[in-house]
């Protein structure tokens, strides 16, 4: 009776291993982004527009070193950039295009006014705020329609 | 006097190493999302660290080996080559990780662009690693990490409900916002945990013992210094928690750069203080760096049965030399690819809990073996300890991944 190698058996356990991990990859790219995933990223943005109007605050008062704010803000407006991008490129459900699409204003908001704060100007404290609170608002219907 | 002095100097080394990357913004985001709920897990992880440092560094002294020297003897060489590439893989994203958070933290002490600080990172750690004797890193990064106390004062200077704080620390059904929480509560608690026993800390541990030449009758320096080292460190995984939930928590903020972390310290105690904080950070992760990297040339050497150690000539631990030396270059090219140093340690500390039984497991056969470690073997307490924490691993282990994967990476 032909037996097989513990090295064939152990390659394909591996290959069997590789492949279902790219199936479920695959088949998880594919799928429309559901609320239970969506209402995280939504929530991301709110904490970073929260910074944002904190660092306004903060910038404005003098209470943090002027360069370490400037280059604070710099950092951070990469984040959100990023967080931008991949809120634009998410494909989600049909029910939540809304959300992701009300989403996208108050990011760029933030990011407008990160820009200022790394360019080492005034930012607009309440236009922060308001993209904040958006941004909440957007992030708790999302986690409540998860629910 | 000079054995005080040591003692004194191990103890503050130890409190001034005790914070890195991960456990800065793991415990500021516990304190931020959940309160004072996740205290009791700062204090459960304080004692576990306590536990295996003071029984590896026993071990250390006795049998002057430290752990993958035992991996190797304990769990043969089909398991133990499993755990040694384990440890490798999280040793070096967390050193990549470190080595990033050094770069940001450096850009907002500079300005300068953070690709370049990467290299210049880089070519400092491989000089300090190079020329510094194993002694000064240890004290420098430790006494420097020490700058990291203006989180203390900043907890403290926040007014916390010290009643609601004390309560934090027993442990107890959470309170959540939302009723979806649950599995970010248990993915902060798993992670907050691990942070605490990252396995890098006991192999440097033990490993430096062996580097430092510990005697059996430096088992009760050994045990002081663990305890109030650790003791004195959780105060600061404490402060961190607290400080998240003061500072950031009716505001929804979360860390996701090192220089968040900071927005409070301005706040509250003043600009000046800020360039304390940057600078503590700069010590504490540049002290991290340097110990992740020379814990994945300590295990491998020990592994392997190469010449080791920091007191040797690099010409006379080549493969031990290049082994860092490689490490350093590999953490740096990852961080260089843009990933976010942040989001590295986070699964560089998930995935660090999965290792911990593998490595904490022969630990405890050897430190309990009268025949190897005669009357410093462990006593009962040290034994129901070690045994208890053991279990408590191994859950974090097996709950770790699934709860990576169900709240989509800690976001929830």
């Amino acid at each position: 009776m032909r037996t097989v190698s513990p090295a064939a058996r152990q390659l394909a356990v591996l290959l069997w291993l590789l492949t279902s991990t790219l199936v479920a990859y695959a088949w998880h790219a594919g799928t429309p982004m559901p609320a239970d995933a969506l209402a995280p990223r939504l929530q991301q943005a709110h904490a970073f527009a929260a910074e944002t109007a904190r660092l306004a605050r903060q910038s404005a008062e003098g209470s943090l070193p002027a360069p370490v704010s400037r280059r604070h803000a710099a950092l951070l407006l990469d984040h959100v950039r990023r967080a931008t991008r991949a809120l634009a490129d998410a494909r989600v459900e049909n029910t939540l295009v809304a959300h992701r699409e009300a989403a996208r204003p108050p990011l760029l908001a933030v990011e407008r006014e990160l820009e200022q704060l790394a360019a080492g100007r005034r930012a607009d404290r309440g236009a922060v705020e308001r993209a904040s609170d958006a941004l909440q608002a957007q992030a708790r219907a999302v986690a409540a329609a998860a629910q | 006097m000079n054995k005080l002095l040591e003692l004194f100097l191990g103890v503050l080394t130890a409190m001034g190493g005790f914070v890195e990357v991960g456990e800065l913004t793991f415990a500021l985001n516990a304190g931020s999302r959940f309160g004072y709920q996740l205290l009791w897990v700062s204090l459960l992880g304080t004692v576990g660290i306590m536990v295996f440092g003071e029984m590896s560094g026993r071990v250390a002294a006795v049998k002057h080996q430290a752990v993958f020297g035992l991996v190797r003897e304990r769990v043969g060489m089909r398991l133990g080559l499993l755990t040694l590439l384990a440890a490798t893989a999280v040793c070096v994203l967390t050193c990549a990780a470190e080595i990033g958070a050094i770069a940001l933290v450096w850009n907002l002490l500079s300005g300068w662009p953070y690709r370049g600080l990467l290299l210049g990172v880089l070519a400092a750690l491989l000089l300090i690693a190079w020329a510094v004797p194993f002694k000064w890193i240890e004290r420098v990064f430790g006494l420097g990490g020490l700058l990291m106390i203006v989180f203390l004062v900043l907890a403290w200077r926040l007014s916390p409900d010290w009643g609601a704080l004390a309560a934090g620390l027993v442990p107890k059904p959470p309170v959540l916002a939302q009723p979806g929480d649950g599995p970010l509560f248990a993915y902060m608690a798993v992670a907050l945990f691990s942070s605490i026993l990252l396995p890098y800390e006991t192999y440097f541990y033990a490993s430096g013992a062996v580097e430092d030449r510990w005697q059996p009758r430096d088992v009760g320096i050994n045990r002081v210094v663990v305890v109030f080292g650790f003791a004195l460190g959780a105060l600061l995984s404490v402060a961190l928690v607290a400080s998240g939930h003061l500072a950031f928590g009716a505001q929804g903020i979360e860390a996701v750069t090192p220089g968040t972390a900071v927005l409070p310290v301005g706040d509250t105690l003043g600009p000046a203080w800020v360039w304390v904080a940057l600078l503590g950070m700069l010590f504490a992760f540049g002290g991290a760096a340097i110990e992740t990297c020379l814990s994945c040339a300590y295990n491998l050497a020990q592994f392997f049965g190469w010449p080791w150690g920091k007191y040797r000539a690099p010409g006379s631990a080549p493969r031990f030399t290049l082994a860092w030396a490689l490490v350093f270059v590999l953490a740096t090219a990852i961080v260089m690819t843009g990933v976010d140093p942040v989001q590295v340690v986070e699964y560089s500390i998930v995935f660090s809990v999965v290792i911990l039984p593998l490595s904490y497991f022969p630990l405890l056969l050897v430190a309990s073996d009268r025949e190897v470690m005669g009357a410093h073997a462990n006593g009962w307490l040290s034994r129901s300890l070690g045994w208890t924490y053991f279990g408590l691993v191994t859950l974090a282990a097996l709950a770790a991944i699934p709860l990576l994967v169900l709240t989509h990476g800690g976001r929830g």
